[in-house]
């Protein structure tokens, strides 16, 4: 339970400090046993408004925040990390509805960590983009002081 | 037979479409430097509200991601140079370097064919002054899909404006 409480606190912390996440008006919750990353429908977020569709990069960038704080979650000590590497497929139309999604970690390495992100509205069941997310370890001392 | 647009009309309304076209794109207010058929050329100057986790202060991956993945639809767009529904089968993104909030960026964006109506598309993200890369992309994209053509907005509206 400590360690769930301590992963939730991590997501959040994450998201406290990614000025984007904030802008995407992004919240980490816990939704039974999994880190979820929600992100409410806002009319900035639409690429086609003839379907009103959410724009395929901010879904990319939704995948990609919730890799990261799935990461930050599992390894929640101070070292930090960067993408250097993201793959998405798209597999639904989007609507203009609520978004979530979350992070499954598939790799915890010495220097590089790979993270699969799935993105899902109505249904978690029916996901509509899936990502696989390449992270490089920064070490404390190497970050700009 | 239709009379296609010309590459002046399309920077036109590509210009008009990303300054009007959505909340988003008003949101990043990129300016389309140029379009032709070797692609699609943009500039962006990053906000605050763009960066990644801090105190690095270098945007946010998909922010990058967000402008790459609007200049794929267009250069397929150009490449097409019709009204035609198109969908993004995947995106395939490499983070080259970081940067600071130091200046513009520039983005560049190509189609690279299209074949058994697959649009294959690569761009790149550098920093202004130096020409550094910042990130490189790939995409594919699926023409002929069902639903409303992303560009019809657009392209409609060209015959006879102005």
């Amino acid at each position: 339970m400590d360690n769930e409480i301590e992963a939730l606190r991590a997501a959040h912390e994450l998201i406290t400090i990614t000025p984007f996440a904030k802008w995407l008006d992004a919240q980490a919750s816990d939704d039974g046993d999994e880190l979820v990353i929600r992100v409410p429908f806002n009319e900035l977020l639409i690429g086609n408004s003839r379907i009103r569709a959410i724009h395929g990069g901010i879904m990319a960038s939704i995948l990609e925040l919730a890799a990261a704080a799935t990461l930050a979650a599992y390894d929640f000590e101070a070292s930090r990390r960067k993408p250097i590497s993201m793959q998405i497929n798209y597999l639904k139309s989007t609507k203009d509805v609520e978004t979530k999604a979350k992070g499954i970690v598939r790799k915890i390495g010495r220097r590089i960590d790979t993270i699969e992100a799935i993105a899902w509205q109505a249904n978690p069941e029916k996901p509509v983009a899936i990502g696989i997310c390449d992270f490089r370890r920064t070490r404390l001392k190497d970050r700009p002081q | 037979m239709t009379n296609l647009p010309s590459e002046e009309e399309i920077i036109r309304h590509i210009q008009g479409y990303f300054s009007g076209g959505s909340e988003l794109f008003r949101h990043l207010d990129m300016e389309i430097i140029s379009v032709t058929d070797k692609g699609i050329e943009a500039r962006f100057k990053p906000a605050p509200e763009h960066a990644g986790a801090l105190p690095d202060a270098s945007p946010f991956g998909g922010i990058i991601t967000t402008i790459l993945d609007s200049l794929f639809g267009l250069a397929v767009m150009v490449e097409l140079r019709a009204p035609t529904p198109i969908a993004t089968v995947n995106l395939r993104m490499d983070f080259v370097d970081t940067v600071p909030f130091s200046g513009d960026l520039l983005f560049s964006a190509r189609c690279t064919g299209i074949d058994d109506r697959i649009a294959r598309t690569e761009g790149l993200c550098t920093v202004q002054s130096t020409g550094a890369p910042i990130a490189r992309a790939f995409a594919a994209f699926a023409v002929g899909t069902k639903g409303p053509a992303f560009n019809a907005a657009m392209l409609e509206e060209i015959p006879g404006d102005g």
